[in-house]
C-alpha cells in the first residue's frame, strides 16, 4: 500500500517537474509546428447542408469593423487590412512595465516585414486622452517606424477597449496599478478574412518567435487559397 | 558523558558561529547588495532602459551619460518621475519617465550603485545617508 502511495507520489512529481519546464520554455521545434494554424475564440455551431445531409458546422468569431485615428491622423478601418493578415495589440505610451517590452519584441516583428505589404500591425492606445494624434506620432518616429505597415491609433475610447475583448485581449483602468492602467501584454494574429489565428504573449520572446515562424505558415496558407 | 554533551554542543556553536561569519561578511554583504541592485534594476528599470543600460531608439534614454548621473539627479528621477524631457549624449528625449515612488529609498540606493557600478564601471559607491542628503533637492 505504502508502495502505491510511494510510486503515484513520484508520478505527481515527475509530471509537475515536465510541466514547469515546459512553460519556462515556449521554444517549438520546427517539426511540431502546424501546418495550418488553428482558429481560436468561442464558436457558434449551426447546423448546414452538405451534399444533401445536415452537418454541424462551427462558426468562429470574425473581428468587426472600426473606425480609429492613425499617428498621421489619417482614419483607419477594417478596410487598411483588406486582404492582409495583421498583428493587434493594445498599449499606452507612458506605460512603465510591459509596454516597452511588447513595442521592442513588435519592433522585431515590424523590422522583418516592414518591405512585404500583406503583414500590419495595427497598435491600439488604450489611454486614448493623453495619447493623442501627436503624442502617438511622435512615440512612432521616435521608434523609428517610417513605413505606414504599422498603425498606432487611437479614438473613442470605449470602442477602443471594446476591440480588446474581440481580440482575446484585456485592458482596463486601474488607479493603482502602475501608469494607472491595467492590461494583458498579448499580440493577436488576424487573417484575410479577420478571424483570430493566434495569440502570442508579447513580452515572451520565444513566443515571438513563434508568432514569427506563424506568420509565414499563414502567408503560405493565405497564398494557396 | 556530560563532558561529551558539553563539547559536543561548543563544537556545533563553534561551527555554527564560523558558518555565520562565512555567510555574514562584509564582502558577502557587498555581494547581497549587488545582487539586490541588479534585481530591482532588472524589475524596474531594464523595460525600458534595457537591461545594460543602453536604453532603447529615441525613446528611452541609455543610462550611460556620466554628465547626468549624479546622485541627485537619478535618485530624484526615479522617486518622483521628470516630465519635459532631458538632453542624453547630445540626443533629446521627451518620453516621460514616471515615478517609481513605491521604490524605498534603500532600494533606490541599491539600484543607483548597479547603474554607477555595473552599467558604467565607475567605484562610486553610493549609502542611504547619501540619499537623505540629497532628498531636499527634489523640489
Amino acid at each position: 500500500m505504502q508502495n502505491k502511495f510511494f510510486i503515484a507520489g513520484f508520478l505527481v512529481l515527475f509530471f509537475c517537474a515536465c510541466n514547469s519546464k515546459s512553460t519556462e520554455k515556449h521554444t517549438v521545434p520546427e517539426a511540431n509546428l502546424p501546418q495550418q494554424l488553428a482558429y481560436f475564440g468561442n464558436p457558434a455551431y449551426a447546423m448546414k447542408e452538405v451534399n444533401g445531409a445536415m452537418v454541424e458546422d462551427t462558426i468562429y468569431p470574425r473581428i468587426p469593423d472600426f473606425k480609429f485615428t492613425d499617428q498621421n491622423n489619417q482614419e483607419v478601418t477594417q478596410l487598411n487590412f483588406e486582404g492582409k493578415i495583421y498583428i493587434a495589440d493594445f498599449f499606452f505610451t507612458s506605460c512603465p512595465t510591459i509596454c516597452p517590452i511588447m513595442k521592442k519584441e513588435l519592433l522585431r516583428v515590424y523590422e522583418k516585414y516592414s518591405d512585404n505589404s500583406s503583414v500590419s500591425i495595427l497598435s491600439h492606445t488604450i489611454d486614448p486622452v493623453y495619447d493623442n494624434v501627436q503624442v502617438l506620432h511622435d512615440f512612432a518616429e521616435r521608434m523609428e517606424v517610417k513605413t505606414p505597415s504599422w498603425y498606432f491609433v487611437t479614438g473613442n475610447k470605449d470602442s477602443i477597449y471594446g476591440m480588446a475583448d474581440y481580440y482575446l485581449s484585456y485592458a482596463e483602468k486601474d488607479g493603482n496599478a502602475p501608469g494607472g492602467y491595467i492590461h494583458s501584454g498579448s499580440l493577436t494574429l488576424i487573417d484575410s478574412k479577420k478571424y483570430i489565428r493566434g495569440v502570442y504573449d508579447g513580452t515572451n520572446s520565444d513566443d515571438v518567435d513563434r508568432l514569427i515562424k506563424e506568420i509565414e505558415i499563414l502567408l503560405r496558407e493565405e497564398k494557396n487559397n | 558523558m556530560k563532558k561529551r554533551i558539553i563539547s559536543i554542543g561548543l563544537l556545533v556553536g563553534c561551527l555554527l558561529l564560523l558558518l555565520y561569519f562565512l555567510f555574514n561578511s562584509p564582502q558577502k554583504n557587498q555581494e547581497k547588495l549587488a545582487q539586490k541592485g541588479k534585481q530591482l534594476y532588472l524589475e524596474n528599470c531594464s523595460h525600458c532602459h534595457g537591461e545594460k543600460g543602453e536604453g532603447f531608439k529615441k525613446l528611452y534614454p541609455p543610462l550611460t551619460d556620466t554628465t547626468v548621473l549624479s546622485v541627485s539627479n537619478i535618485f530624484c528621477t526615479i522617486k518622483y518621475g521628470k516630465t519635459g524631457g532631458s538632453v542624453i549624449h547630445g540626443q533629446e528625449y521627451l518620453q516621460p519617465m514616471p515615478a517609481m515612488d513605491f521604490i524605498e529609498n534603500d532600494e533606490i540606493t541599491a539600484i543607483i550603485n548597479y547603474i554607477y557600478n555595473e552599467i558604467n564601471g565607475m567605484e562610486k559607491t553610493v549609502k542611504l545617508k547619501d540619499i537623505n542628503a540629497v532628498m531636499r533637492d527634489c523640489y
